[in-house]
């Protein structure tokens, strides 16, 4: 509606309208869809290059265990202070807690592994479905790496469900389906994990690879299908399937990979010849492994605020060892401080606290399938000599003699879950995870909660839902006492 | 005569304009009405007898081809027509016809055109004929610059002109004796009545009343009194008022709507800035989200902190990618230098905001610098310096209540047995430390002097075709924390105005820079200020940190441990604006704003070995990182708009489309493993570099828009804004939204039946605003799916972890606005009142849906099936008290009333927002338990259950708290003018519910934290009716309950004087003797005293945040 005389100003000479038209229509037309549609941010990368790309689908799986780092020591550390291995000198709540078996739902840091498993468990999701709907089809490697990934699912499956009992199942990435999860029952969840446990036995190599997904490695620090046995074997040892833990057990042992490692110094050491799988140090890093960072003590244990370098051995668990034990001068660290004379003992498996990486995160190793293979045919009442045999191997590398009890179910029963205490101890949890599907919980921490200064109650067996949970997705029930 | 032949040509030109443009409409309607009709003679033969009018037209139709052009109703008004001729021409066979007919017609090509005599012209044809005049003349400012598009009308019949770029304007005919009335946005109006024959040449000076001053809405200019939207100005004198660093802190309690909150008194710490509450649910999102969009001369600024996502600012915090309260990080307004602004207005409704579209969402406040003025170069200087004080501390225990409280709580917890030498590192503070020390930590730590400086000096003046005004600064501020830590800031402002010498290329320039260095290191000082009273002492007799080691470890946390680390944040602003203008004609411009900004943060963090307590103070330990974070904002903005009166009023209307584009980078490296402690600000003397993180964001805005309004007498204006707007931030096909407002007024007070009798009533106006805008207050990328790379590599390959739950669907959010307000004036303007009612109500709400870890992320973005309201009522009321020639009295008053309402939320059980709102309560609730006391009979705390008894059980004994937000706010502001002295005051008044500091404490007797005093009022036996809980050594559950139960919710109002200022002008006979133009000296103190209950440090800043500072400074200014 804009009327421009032609006759009107110098500048403004003859067809001035004109310009103002094109001017108006430009204004009018410039609005540009192709401006506000931009790449994708030169920081990242689209899912669908990620998983159609062999090198980068197999970083965004390995990625996982250089985030499960710090895993070891969070699980180790927790469950020995929840059950009778380690005393805190901290009063730092992520610390002192524990200790207490005062864990409530609300707490910071959250209370157990709920939420970091899940965003793995999530992660091997997103890589399994990114594989499938992208991988590359003339390649063995998505299928290497699917497996990979149930593996790892049904990893932290297990420490879900033996830290919280019923937990809710999550296969997708699905957001919509999973905020609204109700908790599946323990044998839901255990079929699962068996379920991927067995498809892993499958699709895994049974050699340890590199980067490459094919190119043998002396490096443990992939899972390969010994160690989807392995803790299949576990599985089956924790559900009462003893027959299968039994044949799963055997078939490790029976590997000609996997050697008990003679020296106990020399358990935990990269590469070694008794580790099923380990976690690798990521590049670059300063220090060994978090295990050893966090346990090992130079000076007196931290008090006040400090949540590392916190813990000393709990005297029960110190007492435990029989004479002659090579396991609690080996695996056992102690420091002695002058003033006034006092000795700390510390959790010493990993010993290795310079930046020189001497050591690996060791997951699942050798020694724990023999205890599971003893108990497991103890357990069936069956071929308790051959138990006894089992059981003796893991005695001698700790340089004690052999088994010398009666040789009944409840007396050897009785003696591998002792050796369990010892070899087991301060490693990913084992203690706390024995008393509970033991059934030994209640005796045991009746006798050592006073001790702690706090009182017990069954219901601490399980860790609390942290509290968000409950609050963000309004089907998830908290277990019971942490309301 | 004075004007040229080419400015009366022109003049004529544009009626001639005019006319066509309202005649080429008719002829539209005309060829739609009259298809058809066909002839081809050139002369007319009529011979009718009584024949309607329409028939005789359709008669000449025919023989001559000429189309007629008329209204309907024709037949109603005309009378029959008898006539008689020949061969006559056109022109005189109409005469013949339109004899004695009440219409006029004209003759243009082809075309008659026939029109109604009006009956003002019937009246005045009825009258013996006024004389007319011609009236020519030019409209100058006080500069003696011409003032183009100033409106000169003539009183007696409302028409009237514009003046063209050189302020000149003709009127042809004026009645003689009409007096004219000369106004123009920012100038007080100007009545003069011309005679005969004189060149008029009229100076407006500049509007004193607020009425008529500027306002500054967007892309275009109003005045209050004209304006039909809500805005409201602070002043450049009222932020310089106010020895503050941060221009944010200087708008407190200053805008009715717009409500601040400091979070700390260390200098440069982010405010939380709402203006008209929260639009959004306030979890997961980023923290931009609902902050306002700010404009710093036509460039958008970042409102986001530059503290790297990477890096701590240490005692600022470590900024969070959500939402977090209160803020971290360094405020970005630190950029800006006070008394560079010569005023900021904050634009509040759906009319004032709708030509920003979606930026404007929350609200717009716009930032205008200092321009220069013509006259002489002058040179004006100003330096002020003084320190700061903590405004307030708490009452703490005394070492015997502390040691008491310890030893009680172990007892209560049977640990008395524990006391032994092997627990010396668990129990330092009773077996270690010096039970007879007492340190007062809040004195210590807290108290210090926070010095102040600040210079500006400014070059200033100007032609009438060019001013410029060169300002520089610089502020130093410290903090109350032991050590020399400062922040200080250089800046430096350049604005160039010019005119090319045919007045019609405008070139506005201005120039921003500042560089700000803060060294404000560590550790947030304020919480140690709960240390145990007999911690040891801060150093040994060496002068080291003294870390009381037992067993070669340190058994505290020494607070001066920071004063050993070394940290450097450096932020470099450089924001510049162009506008150029170009006048095609008188009303018709193009402009376009060009701006560019970049905005870039570097940090370093040295962290030496000794900063550590043993035994972790080994050398390999010392490490140090490096960030930087960079914001560039580029805009692009062309326009057209055109102006003109018509009818009685004045039309605007404007087109225009904005190209923006932000690109923020962030960037941080950490290293270890330093050989020593002098190469710890190399990064390549590490032995381990660890890559922090690294994002690169672009984010592009692309809209088109256009305004209309027409503004009649004063009296009717409206005002219609379109707007479509696009966002990089949504996925294919959702990019683009449509948004409008309208907004009207009526200044009743102009009508004359008001005018004639309420003669108190010197102004009143209604006005009322209503319009639609989206929000794209979200991060980037979200609708996505990617995958982002990790710092570290396993089996030699660089990991890469997904970065966010992918959700390609959601689209843009919705802001409905609508306001309705009152404006009046009584007493000549002397009291000014508003009173304005909004209602804002937002839906399709984009946020991070919190999501439980189960689905592997936190959050997803999402729109939000909730509807959320903010209501509110605002007031501003100034008055002038008194007014004489020696004294006078102002006073400012402003009062807002927020209220917040979720609305809706269906289905809000299954969501994960069931047990934290509620529909129908505000927000800012809390769904807590309620507490009920301390159990006598066991001394636990105790809340209520439906149970009856025992601990309250989640969700069941949940209720919704108080909002925990304020009820109202406002301030009095008192100014007081005698001779040459000035004093200012300003009184800030808060009703609000907040967290008690008792949230911030853990359960007495728990660890070594010291504890308020009040805590000694505990139960100790049964029977006891106590205050507090019984000691406990263990962390125990009524305890934390408590903190998250309504006992943890008190009362946290209050009333503070905000600022002082007493200054004094030297009388000009000293100071012309001196050849000085100006001097005045100054003292000015901000949050000078404050009245609250709340107990603790303050209630603003709430728990154990610093706060805010009592500074106090005096200055001088100088102008020569």
């Amino acid at each position: 509606m804009l009327f421009i005389n032609r006759q009107k100003s110098n500048w403004f000479s003859s067809g001035g309208e004109i310009y103002v038209a094109v001017f108006i229509m430009l204004l009018a037309n410039i609005q540009c869809k192709k401006f506000v549609q931009l790449d994708p941010p030169s920081t990242q990368i689209v899912t669908a290059s990620v998983f159609s790309n062999n090198d980068a689908a197999t970083a965004a799986v390995t990625s996982i265990y250089t985030q499960m780092q710090s895993e070891s020591w969070n699980m180790s550390q927790n469950c020995g202070l929840l059950s009778d291995e380690l005393v805190s000198s901290s009063t730092n709540n992520g610390v002192q807690l524990y200790y207490l078996n005062n864990l409530f739902p609300s707490m910071a840091p959250l209370p157990g592994p709920w939420q970091s498993a899940y965003n793995y468990i999530y992660q091997c999701n997103a890589a399994m479905e990114g594989l499938r709907a992208y991988g590359t089809s003339n390649s063995i490697i998505p299928q290497r790496l699917i497996a990979e990934a149930k593996f790892v699912r049904a990893f932290w499956y297990f420490y879900l469900v033996n830290c919280y009992g019923d937990v809710p199942l999550a296969t997708t990435t699905n957001y919509a389906v999973n905020a609204l999860l109700r908790r599946s029952s323990k044998p839901e969840v255990y079929r699962q994990i068996i379920l991927d446990l067995k498809d892993a036995q499958q699709g895994l190599s049974d050699d340890y690879v590199d980067a490459s997904d094919t190119t043998i490695t002396q490096d443990r620090i992939r899972p390969t299908s010994a160690a989807a046995t392995a803790l299949l074997a576990r599985v089956y040892l924790y559900t009462d399937s003893f027959a299968n833990a039994e044949l799963e057990a055997s078939k490790v042992i029976t590997n000609s990979r996997y050697k008990l490692v003679p020296n106990p110094d020399s358990v935990f050491l990269m590469n070694s010849q008794e580790a099923i799988w380990q976690l690798g140090i990521p590049d670059p890093s300063n220090q060994n492994t978090m295990d050893a960072f966090n346990f090992v003590l130079t000076a007196a244990p931290g008090g006040g605020d400090a949540n590392t370098r916190t813990v000393t051995i709990n005297p029960v668990l110190l007492n435990s060892f029989e004479s002659g034990d090579k396991r609690l001068t080996s695996w056992i660290g102690k420091i002695h401080v002058s003033s006034p004379d006092t000795t700390y003992y510390f959790p010493y498996k990993y010993k290795n606290i310079t930046s020189n990486i001497t050591e690996f995160t060791t997951v699942l190793r050798l020694g724990e399938q023999y205890l599971i293979l003893a108990e497991a045919k103890v357990r069936q009442n069956k071929e308790l000599d051959s138990a006894k045999i089992v059981l003796n191997a893991i005695r001698e590398r700790a340089g004690l003699p052999e088994y010398s009890g009666t040789p009944d179910q409840q007396s050897l029963l009785a003696a591998i879950l002792h050796e369990r205490q010892t070899e087991l101890f301060v490693e990913w949890g084992h203690r706390w995870f024995d008393l509970i599907r033991t059934g030994n919980i209640d005796p045991v921490m009746n006798v050592v909660a006073p001790r702690k200064g706090s009182v017990w109650n069954t219901v601490y067996a399980l860790y609390p839902i942290p509290q968000n949970e409950i609050t963000q997705d309004p089907n998830l029930l908290q277990n019971p006492g942490y309301n | 005569m004075k004007y040229s032949f080419h400015e009366r040509a022109a003049y004529c030109q544009l009626r001639k304009t005019l006319l066509i443009m309202r005649l080429t409409t008719i002829l539209l309607l005309a060829c739609i009405l009259h298809a058809g009709a066909r002839g081809t003679a050139q002369t007319v033969t009529l011979s009718v007898n009584n024949m309607p009018l329409e028939q005789v037209c359709k008669r000449i139709e025919h023989q001559t081809g000429y189309y007629f052009v008329y209204a309907q109703d024709l037949n109603k008004t005309s009378r029959n027509v008898s006539v008689n001729v020949s061969n006559a021409s056109v022109n005189d066979a109409l005469r013949e016809v339109f004899s004695g007919q009440p219409f006029t017609y004209q003759i243009i090509d082809k075309v008659i055109v026939v029109n109604t005599l009006n009956k003002t012209e019937d009246v005045q044809a009825a009258k013996p004929p006024e004389r007319m005049i011609r009236v020519e003349g030019v409209v100058l400012n006080g500069n003696g610059q011409p003032v183009s598009e100033a409106s000169v009308t003539i009183k007696t019949t409302g028409k009237g002109t514009f003046t063209n770029e050189k302020g000149e304007f003709v009127l042809p005919s004026v009645p003689a004796g009409s007096p004219l009335v000369v106004t123009h946005i920012g100038y007080a109006s100007h009545t003069v009545t011309p005679k005969e024959g004189v060149y008029l040449e009229l100076k407006l000076d500049l509007a004193m009343s607020i009425l008529d001053a500027q306002v500054v809405k967007g892309y275009y200019n109003t005045s209050n009194r004209l304006n039909t939207g809500d805005a409201y100005t602070v002043k450049g004198d009222d932020i310089a008022r106010q020895p503050v660093s941060d221009p944010i802190l200087a708008l407190v309690g200053r805008v009715p709507g717009l409500s601040i909150s400091q979070t700390s008194g260390v200098p440069g710490a982010y405010s939380t800035i709402q203006l008209r509450g929260e639009n959004t649910i306030p979890l997961n999102k980023p923290t931009t989200a609902n902050d306002p969009l700010y404009i710093v001369d036509g460039v958008p600024f970042g409102s986001e902190t530059l503290t790297s996502p990477y890096m701590s600012g240490g005692v600022l915090g470590l900024p969070s990618a959500v939402n977090n309260a209160p803020r971290q990080g360094m405020s970005p307004f630190i950029s800006l230098n006070p008394l560079d602004i010569e005023s900021i207005t904050v634009l509040k409704d759906a009319d004032a905001t709708a030509i920003y579209g979606s930026r404007g969402a929350n609200g717009v406040i716009v930032i205008t610098t200092k321009k220069g003025k013509v006259g002489q170069n002058k040179v004006d200087i100003n330096i002020n310096t003084g320190f700061g004080k903590v405004t307030r501390k708490m009452h703490l225990m005394h070492t015997p209540e502390y040691l008491e409280m310890r030893r009680e709580a172990m007892k209560n917890d049977g640990l008395l047995s524990r006391l032994i030498p092997q627990n010396t590192s668990i129990y330092p503070d009773l077996l270690l430390w010096d039970t007879t020390r007492y340190t007062d930590w809040q004195e210590t730590l807290i108290n210090n002097n926070a010095p102040f400086a600040n210079a500006q000096i400014n070059l200033s003046g100007g032609s009438n075709n060019m001013q410029f005004l060169i300002g520089g600064g610089y502020n130093r501020q410290g903090t109350l924390f032991p050590g020399n830590y400062v922040d200080q800031r250089v800046s430096l402002h350049v604005s160039i105005s010019q005119t090319s010498l045919n007045q019609r290329l405008h070139i506005q320039l201005s120039l921003n820079y500042s560089n700000d260095n803060s060294n404000m290191s560590g550790d947030n000082i304020a919480k140690y200020i709960t240390l145990p009273p007999n911690a040891p002492t801060l150093f040994d007799t060496k002068g080291n940190l003294n870390w009381q080691p037992y067993g070669g470890t340190a058994t505290w946390q020494n607070p001066l441990a920071y004063t050993y680390s070394r940290a450097k944040a450096i932020t470099n602003y450089s924001g510049g604006g162009v506008n150029l203008s170009y006048d095609l004609l008188t009303g018709l411009h193009i402009q376009a704003n060009l701006g560019y900004s970049r905005d870039q943060m570097d940090q370093t963090n040295i962290i030496p070995s000794d900063y550590y307590p043993p035994p972790n103070n080994f050398p390999s330990n010392r490490s140090s990182g490096f960030a930087n974070k960079n914001l560039t904002t580029w805009i692009i903005e062309p326009q057209i708009s055109y102006n003109r009166t018509l009818g009685k009023g004045r039309f605007e209307c404007l087109l225009g489309s904005t190209f923006q584009e932000n690109h923020s980078y962030a960037f941080g490296i950490s290293g270890s493993g330093y050989a020593n402690n002098s190469l710890l600000t190399n990064i390549n003397a590490a032995n381990y570099k660890n890559l922090l993180g690294n994002t690169e964001v672009l984010y592009r805005h692309n809209a088109i828009y256009g305004r209309i309004s027409y503004d009649w007498e004063q009296k009717y204006i409206v005002n219609i804004t379109a707007r479509r707007d696009g966002s990089s931030r949504f996925g294919p096909g959702k990019q683009f939204g449509n948004f409008g407002a309208i907004g009207a007024a009526w200044i009743f007070s102009e009508e004359s039946f008001i005018r004639n009798n309420l003669h108190f009533l010197s102004f009143g106006k209604l006005r009322a605003s209503y319009g639609v805008t989206g929000n794209d207050g979200i991060g980037d990328y979200q609708f996505l799916s990617t995958y982002t790379p990790l710092s570290s590599s396993y089996q030699g390959v660089a990991g890469l972890i997904p970065t966010l739950i992918p959700n390609p669907d959601f689209r843009w959010e919705r802001v409905r606005k609508l306001e309705g307000a009152i404006e009046l004036g009584f007493i000549q303007d002397k009291i000014l009142f508003t009173l304005s009612y909004y209602r804002n109500r937002t839906d399709n709400e984009l946020l991070s849906y919190a999501l439980p870890s189960i689905t592997g992320f936190s959050s997803v973005t999402a729109n939000l099936p909730a509807l959320i309201q903010n209501t509110g009522m605002e007031i501003a009321l100034h008055t002038k008290n008194i007014s004489t020639k020696n004294l006078t009295w102002i006073s400012d008053f402003t009062l807002s009333v927020p209220r917040n309402k979720l609305v809706k939320y269906p289905g809000i059980e299954n969501s994960p927002y069931a047990y934290t709102y509620v529909v129908g309560q505000p927000l800012f609730i809390k769904l807590i338990y309620h507490y009920t006391g301390v159990d006598p009979a066991t001394g636990n705390y105790i809340f209520a259950t439906k149970s009856g008894t025992g601990l309250p059980s989640y969700p069941e004994d949940i209720y919704p708290s108080k909002s925990l937000t304020q009820a109202y706010y406002g301030a009095i502001n008192n100014s007081i003018t005698y001779k040459g002295f000035q004093l200012n005051i300003m009184l800030q008044i808060v009703r609000q519910n907040g967290l008690n500091y008792l949230a911030a404490f853990q359960t007495p007797g728990v660890s070594r934290q010291n504890q308020p005093e009040e805590a000694t009022n505990r139960w100790q036996k049964p029977g006891d009716i106590a205050a507090f809980q019984l000691y406990r050594n263990n962390s125990n559950k009524p305890y934390s309950i408590y903190t998250s139960s309504d006992g943890a919710i008190s009362d946290a109002s209050f009333a503070r004087i905000k600022n002082v200022e007493l200054s004094y002008q030297l009388r000009e006979a000293y100071v012309k003797k001196a050849h000085l133009q100006n001097v005045r000296i100054y003292f000015q103190c901000q949050n000078l005293f404050t009245f609250t209950k709340y107990k603790g440090l303050d209630p603003e800043t709430q728990g154990l945040s610093l706060p805010p500072v009592r500074m106090m400074t005096i200055g001088a200014q100088l102008t020569f």
